[in-house]
């Protein structure tokens, strides 16, 4: 083992010491007051008066509907961008020449060079009235509405995440070694079995971290179901902007921010011991 | 779709006017050859001159440009590698990394439809890994393998599926040099016990003229030569084949007469050396450039002073260097007008007449059976 030096010492505090701060001070830190919040009182003129009651959390029930639909519509959203990043990733990794890879890579990104807002804007009127319905009327399709309902919102999400979800796929089927393909086909196995046995599980790494990405985003996510949602498709986020910015009732936004990050530690650890338990020892995750 | 080949039943694989193009380049050009049964057959070559590309479209990864293979005489144009009754090593093994060893080598049997039993399938993998001596090293993970083990996983993943041909791709290249041995010793062992065709590629002359029973020489996607390795060896059709085959000693010059059977050569310096045409070459043509090749082993030393009486050639030289190699010694001669000039000598020769020292002026001569006129292509 190499000599711990003193001046190395040094070097490692001064390496970690602005990731160390700037945790502390804005993650720690507001993590404690919102935890402290959570037990306190609403003030009369709103905002927080201090105390210790379990009241806050007796009152959850009544944001049941914000948290079913994150727990459904997040896992859901997950899911999808998956079925929908997978086959794109797939060929952008397999099938593409060299030449025309980095092209088509950038094509993935460019959508994020304009604010997620503006392009969540326009989708309300792809889906709104005037877009696809008023087309879907013209070959005699009447009475379809898309905004404001799950559908909208899955639509939203799908496209807002797909590049989080590509981009990891993209990186495990793209060392996958060729030549491990060939010698399933050579063994027998048809291109499906080959990809079922080879491909699928060699690319398990970048699904796994592909997932994680977008449903911890997700399970924070606002701004979708805000303009695609309307009023009727709400996520705990919204409930949140509500409490805090609305109605001022802080302790219950406190409790609510709580139970979310206490429901989004326990689907993280159950999901890690699922996916990445019990795997090889080389597994080269992405995470 | 099966379609008559040769009336022979022995031949395993055939290749008729096959070309293989990749865009622009030409990987193989109109090969035609055939693989008997139970052969082991080699390509060989340097990197790029087509050795690899027949392989995969043995394999079945690449489809002939033109012209047609066949497996066990049927033709096996457009059938996908996975219907096809050959399987391969491959070069870094490609064994699957998030599978044990057991799973690797049972692969193939479970692609099979029906597919056999789990007992059935234990039992054949057991049976397997006990042929490549690696019994009980079923539960562990592939990359916990020495390379050598890997090797052998990888050998016995292919052989358990009882392919009609085996195709081996530079499969010695990864391991160290003793290893390498004991593996080409390894490998026709298994071959003879198994019976089935072994087709070999590889860049490495030492291990195609050890293992095989025929070699094809291919450069720039052609047929060279293709013979046994004393064929290669002794009758070599050009220099290229005479420099890939063994070490060979060439003295250049222009073809000034030839009746046939031997051949006259004026040398750079002007001496006219005489050497045999191979049975299987080309005549030379007068004038046209050519080399006398002369194996080392072939070429006696003697004292300057007192040259060979039975022979028509005397090349005058110094000694540079002497390799002792237990029962030979290795000569690096440098003559006038020739270059240096490799000699190998027989202990026994040695202990007989003197041996020579560095700067030692010597004189070199060989019988002109030794000697073979060789095209420069």
């Amino acid at each position: 083992m190499r000599e711990d030096s003193k001046s190395n010492r040094w070097l490692t505090a001064a390496l970690l010491a602005p990731t160390s701060m700037w945790f502390l001070v804005m993650l720690i830190f507001p993590l404690i007051v919102i935890l402290v919040f959570s037990f306190g009182e609403r003030a009369a003129v709103g905002g927080y008066a201090g105390g210790f009651t379990l009241e806050q959390y007796a009152n959850l029930p009544s944001r049941l509907k914000a948290f079913q639909n994150t727990m459904v519509i997040a896992p859901a959203g997950t899911l999808l961008s998956l079925l929908v990043a997978y086959p794109l990733a797939y060929f952008l990794a397999v099938k593409v020449s060299r030449q025309y890879k980095l092209i088509l890579l950038v094509l993935v990104i460019v959508p994020f060079w304009t604010s997620l807002l503006v392009r969540t804007y326009a989708w309300i009127f792809i889906l709104g009235g005037r877009g696809i319905p008023t087309l879907l009327e013209f070959i005699g399709i009447e009475g379809v509405r898309l905004i404001n309902t799950p559908g909208a919102v899955l639509v939203g999400i799908v496209y807002g995440y797909l590049p989080l979800m590509v981009f990891p796929i993209f990186v495990s089927l793209e060392k996958l070694d060729k030549n491990l393909l060939e010698a399933s086909s050579d063994l027998g196995g048809s291109p499906f079995k080959t990809f079922l046995q080879v491909t699928l599980p060699l690319s398990m790494p970048g699904i796994a971290t592909g997932c994680m990405l977008v449903f911890i985003l997700l399970m924070g996510e606002f701004l979708i179901p805000a303009f695609l949602g309307g009023g009727k498709v709400f996520f705990i986020g919204n409930a949140l902007v509500d409490l805090f910015l609305q109605s001022r009732n802080w302790p219950f936004g406190a409790a609510v921010s709580v139970t979310l990050v206490a429901i989004m530690l326990i689907t993280v650890s159950l999901y890690m011991r699922l996916t990445m338990g019990g795997k090889t020892g080389r597994d080269e995750s992405l995470m | 779709m099966p379609s008559p080949t040769s009336d022979s039943q022995d031949i395993d694989i055939q290749f008729r006017g096959v070309t293989k193009r990749f865009e622009d380049v030409v990987a193989v050009d109109d090969v035609s050859l055939t693989v008997e049964r139970g052969a082991f057959f080699s390509f060989l070559g340097p990197s790029g001159c087509g050795k690899t590309t027949s392989l995969r479209l043995i394999a079945g990864f690449d489809q002939p440009s033109e012209g047609e293979v066949f497996i066990g005489g049927n033709s096996v144009v457009g059938i996908p590698s996975h219907k096809r009754p050959v399987n391969m090593v491959f070069q870094q093994y490609a064994l699957f990394p998030h599978m044990d060893v057991a799973a690797n080598i049972g692969y193939g049997l479970r692609q099979r439809n029906p597919k056999p039993g789990k007992a059935e399938i234990t039992k054949r993998v057991d049976e397997t890994l006990e042929m490549v001596r690696l019994g009980g090293f079923g539960k562990r993970k592939v990359w916990e393998l020495s390379g050598g083990q890997q090797q052998r996983v990888a050998l016995a993943r292919a052989l358990i599926n009882h392919p009609t041909c085996l195709l081996l791709d530079e499969p010695l290249a990864a391991l160290d040099r003793k290893l390498r041995r004991e593996m080409q010793i390894e490998l026709q062992t298994l071959q003879r016990d198994v019976g089935i065709t072994f087709i070999l590629v590889t860049h490495d002359q030492e291990e195609a003229l050890s293992m095989s029973d025929t070699i094809c020489i291919m450069r720039d996607g052609k047929i060279i030569q293709s013979g046994s390795p004393r064929e290669l060896y002794d009758e070599p059709v050009n220099k290229y084949v005479a420099d890939f085959v063994g070490k060979t000693n060439f003295f250049s010059g222009e073809v000034v007469d030839s009746n046939g059977t031997s051949v006259s050569v004026k040398s750079v310096s002007g001496q006219v050396l005489v050497g045999l045409q191979p049975k299987s070459a080309a005549a030379l043509a007068n004038k046209s450039k050519a080399s006398i090749a002369v194996r080392p082993e072939m070429i006696s030393i003697s004292a300057a002073d007192e040259p060979n009486q039975n022979s028509n050639v005397a090349i005058q030289g110094q000694v540079m260097n002497r390799i002792f190699l237990g029962e030979h010694s290795e000569y690096l001669i440098a003559t006038e007008g020739y270059g240096d000039v490799l000699v190998l000598s027989p202990k026994v020769i040695e202990s007989h007449s003197k041996s020579f020292a560095p700067g030692d002026q010597v004189s070199i001569s060989w019988t002109p059976e030794a000697a073979l006129v060789l095209g420069d292509t």
